[in-house]
């Protein structure tokens, strides 16, 4: 998987470059936070980098759909007026943050879930336990024979 | 039941009803059966007390002193059939040996110069509150011979002593001679006389118990008083004799005779010279000493030569000389032998000290030189080289060689080891004797003797020195109890032991146990019909089986392994639990008995197996069986009980069954211990953190990419 995924990058780079032209510099600029994200995040499956460059292309999106719809119909698209909008730069560098945040924010939701779920299971075991000693007495602690 | 006992345990986990205290639900159970055993009155049937077979009754409040025994006590008696027969009983003590053979034999014969023996039985006593063996003679008439030799001797005349003495007493010998018993207590305080001389009884002890030793020929003198056997009427003849003497000189005769002096004066001087003590006596009675004091019992005179004589013929018998055996007597302890039979006789009364000459080839040499005997010579020679070997390391090995050795010199003679002398077939009765005198120490040693077969040696000696020897019925007997008990004899648990060994030997012994020693017990459906009636009593504190009645119903079932209870192999605290030991045997003994119900019993004994139970571990399985336990006892058959707690596998389902839930226990364990750490939590949140980002964050370009491609 790893050794196809760089052929496709190259092709779908390839057909970016062709259909975007300029627009493909935008995307570049656009995904610096993601191209970073991948470099930072060390575990096998980069779910970090996922979060982050999920969130910063979903924000990238309402800038670039016109220029690739552009480059499907072949008409020229002009990219600096794109370029040189800072609110498209803060709403395209916010999505990538929103990723981060989600990453953060996420994990405190998930410990107050796992904390949930594991005294769950433990008082369930614990129940069991006890109606185990209740059957077989508390010698059921030691090992058979052992008194 | 093991289905029920199967879910219980496999039921772990699973809620239990209601959790109570254990040892509040043992007194629970314990307080229904007590209750129970209160309220229990079993039917007791009617017993007359003092009277056999409702005919024979005892007058407690009349003993007979005269008339007693070594073993039993004597009380007047009458026959209600026929008031004016007068008679008298013997109260037998309770574990003393009776002849049960001669019994039945002597109850059913009539001969006029045998005191009449009427019945025997057990009979309930009034006072003391207990059953007895009793055994009903009729009275004798007149006095004993004893009491008329010092108050008129005048009037005994030649004629007179073999008329009325010798004649009846011969006759009286001759019938028992004819039944194949043996009286074996002939002497001047057991022959009663009125007008003629009657026999007086001889069963209540065993053979020849009571008798004096000068009344026994030596080869008898020899053997413990318990352990002469049925011997032969020869012996009978022997004491006629002596009695005989007694009448002529008189009690002085035998004054300062001890058993040491007679035996040396009968070894040096032949039994005809020592004991007549070459007195003057009228001539007409040389032919009948020297007739009946002879020095073997095959040369002396039985009623076939008696009787001529009585009736006038003379023999002129010749007096025996000494007996001598060997060219130079042999050194022993400072004594010396001139036969083998003295030899044996000193060897014996010397134990530790036969080894020495034994082993350094002495008594070789001596039977070599002296005797000639070269089979007799290897024999010795074999044992000896066996005792170098074994040095001092095995005493019982040692003492066998030195029987060995005693039996080859005096083949004849009673069975010597250590500080026991008996005949084989007297081995019986000398186990009930040591067993009541609680000689542990001898009775081991006879169990050895058993258990090494080595009455077999002396019946290959028996066969081997005399020429078609026919083995007596009574010593047939006792081979066959012998070997049976070698198998069972080396087993130490409940059933076995020297109590199965008294049993066994004795068939006849009643159950000795202290729970039943007021009562004659001789049957399992007696032994379970009192044991129910003392439940009521007893249950508080005492086991329902002990040594005693564990091996009285062991002999009684044929038991001859020990018991082991597989179906129980899987919890050692169980299988050897005493009271599921007396269940099992209980539960056999009323099997083999017709049907009787014992809820008296059953209670006692679900009352002890009940804290055995605590050792189930299964809660549910242990409430179950307590719960039919209860319920079965009320049915009263032991069998029901048994078929729960001995043979159903509840043992092994409760093992199983812990094993499974002690390895869930410990599973759960591990798994509460893992919930709680620390950093499995935090592993476990970032993992799941990062899968709810990445949901939120595909879920944000989903939307966008919608809204994005729906504005194109």
């Amino acid at each position: 998987m790893a050794k196809l995924m760089l052929p496709l990058l190259l092709i779908i780079g390839i057909a970016l470059i062709v259909l975007l032209q300029f627009g493909f510099i935008f995307l570049l600029l656009a995904m610096l936070p993601s191209i970073v994200a991948f470099y930072i995040d060390h575990q096998p499956a980069k779910p970090a980098f996922k979060t982050v460059f999920s969130c910063n292309l979903a924000a990238t999106l309402p800038s670039l759909v016109p220029m690739l719809a552009a480059g499907i119909k072949l008409r020229h698209y002009d990219t600096s007026a794109v370029l040189g909008n800072p609110g498209t730069w803060l709403i395209v560098y916010s999505g990538a943050a929103a990723g981060w945040c989600l990453i953060y924010l996420c994990r405190y939701v998930a410990r107050f879930t796992v904390m949930l779920s594991y005294e769950y299971n433990i008082a369930v075991l614990e129940s069991q336990q006890k109606r185990l000693i209740e059957e077989w007495g508390q010698q059921i602690k030691h090992p058979p024979g052992a008194g | 039941m093991v289905e029920g006992a199967a879910s219980g345990s496999e039921k772990a986990g699973t809620p239990v009803e209601a959790v109570v205290d254990s040892d509040d639900e043992f007194k629970n159970d314990a307080l229904k059966l007590g209750d129970f055993l209160r309220r229990y009155h079993p039917s007791v049937p009617d017993v007359k007390h003092d009277v056999l077979q409702e005919r024979y009754r005892i007058d407690l409040a009349t003993p007979l002193p005269e008339l007693d025994s070594k073993t039993s006590r004597a009380y007047a008696a009458t026959d209600l059939a026929e008031p004016t027969r007068l008679l008298f009983a013997q109260l037998c003590q309770p574990g003393s040996v009776q002849r049960h053979n001669a019994i039945s034999i002597l109850t059913t014969t009539s001969h006029p110069y045998i005191l009449p023996l009427a019945a025997a039985g057990a009979v309930q006593l009034s006072r003391p509150e207990e059953e007895r063996f009793v055994i009903f003679h009729e009275r004798p008439q007149g006095k004993k011979l004893s009491e008329l030799l010092t108050q008129d001797r005048q009037q005994i005349t030649q004629s007179f002593v073999c008329d009325r003495i010798i004649a009846p007493i011969a006759s009286a010998i001759n019938q028992f001679s004819e039944l194949d018993i043996t009286h074996g207590t002939i002497n001047p305080d057991n022959i009663y006389f009125d007008d003629i001389a009657i026999l007086g009884p001889c069963v209540a002890e065993p053979c020849g118990y009571s008798q004096p030793f000068y009344y026994e020929p030596l080869e008898r003198m020899q053997a413990l008083s318990a352990a002469k056997g049925e011997g032969s009427t020869a012996h009978d003849y022997y004491a006629l004799a002596i009695v005989v003497l007694y009448i002529l000189h008189g009690a002085k005769h035998f004054e300062g005779m001890t058993p040491d002096s007679v035996a040396r004066a009968v070894f040096q001087e032949g039994v005809y010279n020592a004991l007549t003590r070459q007195k003057e006596m009228p001539e007409m009675f040389y032919d009948f000493f020297r007739g009946l004091l002879s020095q073997g019992d095959k040369d002396r005179w039985n009623y076939r030569f008696l009787k001529p004589w009585i009736d006038g013929k003379r023999y002129n018998v010749l007096s025996p000389p000494p007996p001598v055996e060997a060219i130079r007597p042999f050194e022993f302890n400072g004594a010396l032998a001139n036969t083998r039979r003295e030899l044996a006789y000193l060897f014996y009364a010397d134990w530790d000290k036969i080894a020495e000459p034994v082993r350094n080839g002495k008594l070789g040499q001596w039977i070599a030189v002296s005797l000639r005997n070269k089979e007799l010579v290897e024999k010795v020679t074999r044992i000896g080289r066996s005792i170098l070997e074994l040095g001092s390391k095995n005493e019982m090995q040692l003492n066998e060689q030195l029987m060995h050795v005693i039996l080859l010199l005096d083949p004849n003679g009673p069975i010597r080891i250590k500080n026991l002398s008996l005949y084989i077939d007297g081995i019986d009765s000398l186990c009930a004797e040591l067993y009541a005198g609680k000689a542990n120490q001898e009775l081991h040693l006879l169990a050895k003797f058993i258990e090494f077969n080595m009455g077999n040696y002396w019946l290959d000696i028996q066969r081997k020195t005399s020429q078609n020897y026919a083995i007596p019925a009574s010593v047939n007997a006792i081979l066959i109890k012998l070997e049976r008990l070698r198998s069972t004899i080396r087993y130490g648990g409940l059933g076995f032991g020297l109590e199965r060994m008294l049993y066994d030997l004795n068939p006849e012994m009643p159950c000795l146990s202290p729970l039943l020693r007021q009562w004659h017990i001789l049957t399992l459906p007696q032994l379970l019909t009192r044991l129910d009636r003392l439940a009521p009593n007893l249950s508080k504190d005492d086991e329902p089986l002990d040594r005693h009645m564990a091996a009285f119903l062991a002999n009684r079932l044929g038991i001859q392994h020990e018991i082991r209870l597989h179906d129980l192999a899987t919890s050692p605290v169980l299988a050897t639990n005493r009271a599921i030991i007396a269940l099992h045997l209980l539960s056999l003994a009323q099997q083999k008995s017709s049907d009787i119900q014992l809820p008296g019993l059953t209670h006692w004994l679900v009352l002890l197996i009940l804290p055995t139970l605590e050792s189930i571990h299964s809660r549910t399985l242990k409430r179950k069986i307590k719960t039919t336990l209860i319920e079965q006892a009320k049915a009263g058959y032991a069998q029901l009980l048994a078929d729960i707690v001995v043979t159903s596998n509840y043992a092994s389902v409760d093992q199983t069954g812990y094993q499974k839930a002690w390895n869930l226990y410990l599973t759960n364990e591990s798994k509460i211990a893992g919930f709680r750490t620390g950093s499995r939590i935090d592993q476990e949140s970032i993992k799941f953190g990062f899968i709810i980002g990445k949901a939120i964050a595909y879920g944000a370009f989903l939307i966008s990419l919608f809204i994005a491609f729906r504005g194109m």
